[in-house]
């Protein structure tokens, strides 16, 4: 202590505790506990046990070419900040190479509503009409002559 | 443990090369060539299967595969074993040798926090990663989107940017999605651990990296203390293992300015080319890194004209220093030009007159909301008190009068870099304070382990004692 007071070296010292003081006092909230399993398949390159996002379009992954564009039409037209968002960039994600269009413009077009009440509206709305039904307001369905 | 082994080629490839480049009088070299090789690695792997598949989609990851293994082959060869070593700064000799039982006590402090912030760390990153493996929204929705378009169906990889996609900015750099995409070829699935794994090796090469450098600069206990720090802010152990583009921005920063003092310091000219060749792969990564590539271009230039005279025979390192600039940039003006055909800013097709009206309307409203937003999260406490203690630092520089070129070196790419950002926030087509909710955090995370570096340099007394010599 005494060589840092005659070198006149408070400066880092004080800094020193600081920083310290601030690690220290951090607060570090409980992680949520580490699957061991789950981290081994990790390490594995496996998935298994993790829910890939957008599995629910599977469906009609069968149904759709495997190149070019088809439109996604869900409960609300498609704006760039709704809610509606994540769902399409999550299909998206999920089709690739598949593109998706926001705009119903293709000829053919992904149908992702709640209840087949509003998949009727909707279709009726931007011209197509049902191809294949997959229920609850799912399916696949092409444009209007 | 097969989801890490794609690593292995890019890592052995970013250290040999590192090994090459660096010079061999570097203090603790091993250290500095280990923090550089995994982003290095990964930077030239994500260059490479962007070039090979511009020429040849199909077999864009085999030509990749037999470059980079050409490439390690040809560096393995000019492997040499360096015979003398230099301090970095004449600083570094006496804080190494100051050894006080206050200092053994504090070292031990730090090294003891340093234990402990680690095991928080990667407690942190494996326990976020487990429950979010595919990362955060944009890493999710849209960088790995991308990987996934040169993965599955190589032909059509330029669908990637199909204006369709115009909400994944089909102009951004493939530095993250090339490294994404080389780890899902060579194991033949996309495996979920893969880009964590990316993000994972980022993070830590920024930790060697801020230790490299303070303890060339000061020793152990500072070296430990800074990492210690930088584990205990909240926002880094955060963004580390959310995927983005953010944390490997953040190391290219930091190692391109780090190597530009030490180029400054020691006048030795192939600093100068790593330090480009960093910032090249900077502007890979994100167009922030692009106005970074331009400012640093401003800052160093003039340094290195002058070096340029004295080193004479090193002339050529010029051309190599230029080429590993160029060779990136070219990507990106390729990829902007002839392949997106769409940006956020230029198809914003704005007026000059126009511009001005963004930065003069209401009294400059725009710019003090801007400021205001990155002010207010400056002072947020998930930065455990950084920013002021930055502030606090520059004004003691001044206050000092310690007018250093290398000192102020850091602070002037913070300051110009921020500046920058705050500016093109209001050029930018999109809401401002949209922005500033959404974005701005990420962004002072780019320069965050600048200001720690810069803090701890001024307030450990380093830059005094250097120049005190």
């Amino acid at each position: 202590m005494m060589n840092l007071v005659k070198e006149k070296k408070f400066l880092p010292l004080i800094f020193f505790a600081a920083l310290f003081f601030i690690i220290f006092f951090e607060p570090y909230p409980p992680a949520k506990p580490i699957n061991v399993q789950l981290l081994k398949n990790l390490l594995n390159a496996s998935d298994k046990g993790f829910k890939i996002p957008g599995q629910e379009f599977e469906v009609f992954k069968v149904h759709l070419p495997k190149a070019g564009a088809v439109s996604f039409i869900m409960d609300y037209p498609f704006s760039n900040y709704g809610k509606t968002v994540e769902q399409i960039y999550t299909a998206q994600s999920y089709l690739a190479p598949i593109l998706i269009n926001t705009q119903p413009v293709e000829n053919t077009a992904i149908v992702f509503c709640s209840s087949e009440q509003i998949a009727e509206r909707r279709l009726e709305l931007t011209g197509y009409e049902w191809e294949i039904r997959l229920g609850q307001g799912k399916g696949i369905a092409r444009r209007s002559a | 443990m097969s989801a890490l082994l794609p690593m292995t080629l890019p890592f052995l490839i970013g250290w040999l090369g590192a090994h090459t480049f660096c010079p061999k009088n570097t203090r603790y070299r091993g250290l500095l060539v280990t923090a550089l090789a995994g982003p290095t690695g990964l930077g030239l792997t994500s260059l490479l299967i962007f070039a090979s598949y511009l020429i040849f989609p199909r077999g864009g990851y085999l030509i990749t595969l037999i470059i980079l293994i050409l490439t390690g082959l040809f560096l393995l060869l000019q492997l040499r074993t360096p015979k003398t070593t230099a301090p970095l700064s004449a600083a570094s000799n006496k804080a190494q040798n100051n050894k006080s039982t206050l200092s053994i006590i504090c070292q031990i402090i730090a090294i003891v926090c340093l234990t402990a912030l680690t095991y928080v760390f990667m407690r942190d990153f494996l326990s976020i990663t487990i429950s979010e493996p595919f990362g955060e929204w944009d890493a999710r929705l849209f960088w790995n989107v991308k990987a996934k378009f040169y993965v599955r169906v190589p032909e059509l990889w330029k669908d990637m940017f199909s204006p369709l996609l115009g909400w994944a900015h089909p102009d951004y750099p493939l530095l993250i999605p090339g490294a994404v995409s080389w780890g899902w070829l060579w194991l033949g699935n996309e495996a979920t651990f893969w880009p964590a794994c990316v993000a994972l090796t980022f993070s830590i090469s920024i930790a060697l990296l801020v230790f490299w450098y303070v303890l060339c600069k000061a020793n152990l206990m500072w070296a430990c203390i800074s990492i210690a720090f930088l584990f205990s802010l909240p926002l880094f152990r955060y963004w580390s293992p959310s995927q983005l583009a953010d944390i490997p921005l953040c190391f290219f920063i930091t190692s391109a300015v780090i190597l530009l003092i030490t180029a400054y310091e020691t006048h030795q000219i192939k600093y100068f080319c790593m330090t480009f060749i960093m910032a090249g792969l900077g502007a890979w990564t994100k167009n922030e890194g692009l106005v970074f590539c331009l400012l640093l271009s401003t800052l160093s230039l003039p340094f290195f004209f002058t070096m340029l005279k004295k080193n004479a025979n090193d002339k050529s390192l010029l051309f190599q220093a230029g080429l590993f600039l160029f060779l990136p940039l070219a990507a990106c003006l390729y990829l902007k030009l002839f392949l997106a055909g769409q940006s956020d800013y230029l198809n914003a097709n704005r007026t000059m007159t126009e511009v001005i009206q963004i930065f003069t309307h209401n009294g400059f409203e725009n710019s003090r909301i801007a400021l205001h937003g990155m002010l207010t999260y400056m002072f947020g406490h998930e930065w455990n008190y950084l920013w002021p203690i930055f502030f606090g630092a520059i004004l003691t520089l001044i206050v000092k009068g310690r007018y250093k070129t290398s000192a102020f070196l850091i602070p002037s790419a913070v300051g110009l870099i921020l500046a920058a950002y705050l500016v093109t926030m209001q050029l930018s087509p999109h809401p401002l304070v949209w922005q500033i909710q959404t974005a701005m955090v990420r962004l002072l995370l780019h320069v965050t382990v600048l200001a720690l570096i810069c803090s701890v340099e001024v307030f450990s007394n380093m830059s005094f004692t250097a120049e005190n010599q």
